[in-house]
């Protein structure tokens, strides 16, 4: 049985977390990402970095009523890896499916 | 949250059936924009109403008043800073909603005053209204604003019948409050829940 590799950039709590957040929306807030992962602010920015240096997400700093903002968007290589990590999640728990 | 935690593959799927589902449930409605506009519409066309019936001189006063409000309103929210911590593909798409139905609004206002008469116009104004209760209620899944819709375009059909336009102000001030105020007032009050929560 040919199994596929897991992206270990992905296969992270954190970051797969932050992945599946940004996959289904155009753009986020790190407080937003901070929310929905009940993460701290210093882990979740180590694991945004991470994910920026492999070039999965985009991250933005800009200021917003005189308040840093940081956003954080999904690039292709991101969506396609996420894709690919699925994909290889299946093949896991489905080893004999299509 | 860990971050370095070994993972299994359970509990990857379930990280991502989990975030997916969180991202899904941020579209929400405070209701206050339904309440907001809905006691304007409300009031100008109960007012036009009660002008009329007791033969006052600026039947369409209120209407002014609104127009100015309107200007005033869509001015402010074009400038004011926005503050959502999250830009959705849905958002987008209702921007464009938001962005086309204001538009058509303001050519059926435009027709009024230039060609069509005021009791057919209205009752244009009440068909978009209910497109636009359609798409956004279905947006944030709120059954009081799609059964607005089709208060609004029992409405509208109601309008055309009735050739009385004092009549057709009163169905319109009705199909509003059913429509906007109602289920703006429902909006506000589970997003008030949602809050102490």
């Amino acid at each position: 049985m040919d199994f596929k590799e897991l992206d270990p950039i992905l296969h992270s709590q954190l970051r797969l977390a932050v992945v599946s957040l940004l996959i289904s929306v155009r753009e986020a807030e790190f407080t937003f990402l901070k929310e929905k992962t009940n993460s701290t602010a210093g882990n979740l920015s180590v694991q945004i970095n991470k994910l920026k240096d492999a070039g999965y997400i985009e991250v933005t700093k800009q200021f917003s009523k005189n308040y840093p903002q940081t956003i954080c968007k999904i690039t292709k290589k991101g969506i396609e890896s996420f894709e690919d990590y699925v994909k290889a999640l299946q093949s896991y728990m489905n080893p004999g499916g299509n | 949250m860990q971050s370095e935690q070994q993972l299994s593959n359970e509990k990857s799927l379930e990280i991502i059936q989990q975030m997916i589902s969180q991202a899904k449930n941020n579209i929400s409605d405070n209701g206050l924009g339904w309440l907001i506009w809905g006691t304007m519409i409300f009031l100008s066309a109960l007012s036009t109403f009660i002008f009329i019936y007791t033969s006052a001189e600026n039947t369409f006063l209120a209407w002014d008043i609104f127009g100015i409000i309107t200007i005033i309103l869509l001015t402010y929210d074009l400038f004011k800073p926005k503050q959502k911590k999250v830009r959705t593909y849905i958002d987008d798409q209702l921007r464009l909603v938001d962005m086309g139905f204001i538009i058509s609004l303001f050519i059926i206002i435009l027709s009024i005053n230039i060609s069509v008469l005021p009791s057919s116009g209205f009752g244009f104004c009440l068909v978009i209204f209910a497109f636009f209760l359609l798409l956004k209620g279905g947006a944030v899944k709120s059954r009081s604003l799609m059964t607005g819709a089709a208060i609004n375009w029992a409405g509208a059909i109601a309008m055309f019948i009735v050739k009385d336009f004092k009549y057709d102000m009163l169905i319109m001030a009705i199909a509003v409050l059913l429509g906007f105020i109602i289920p703006g007032l429902i909006l506000w009050l589970q997003y008030r829940k949602q809050l102490r929560s």
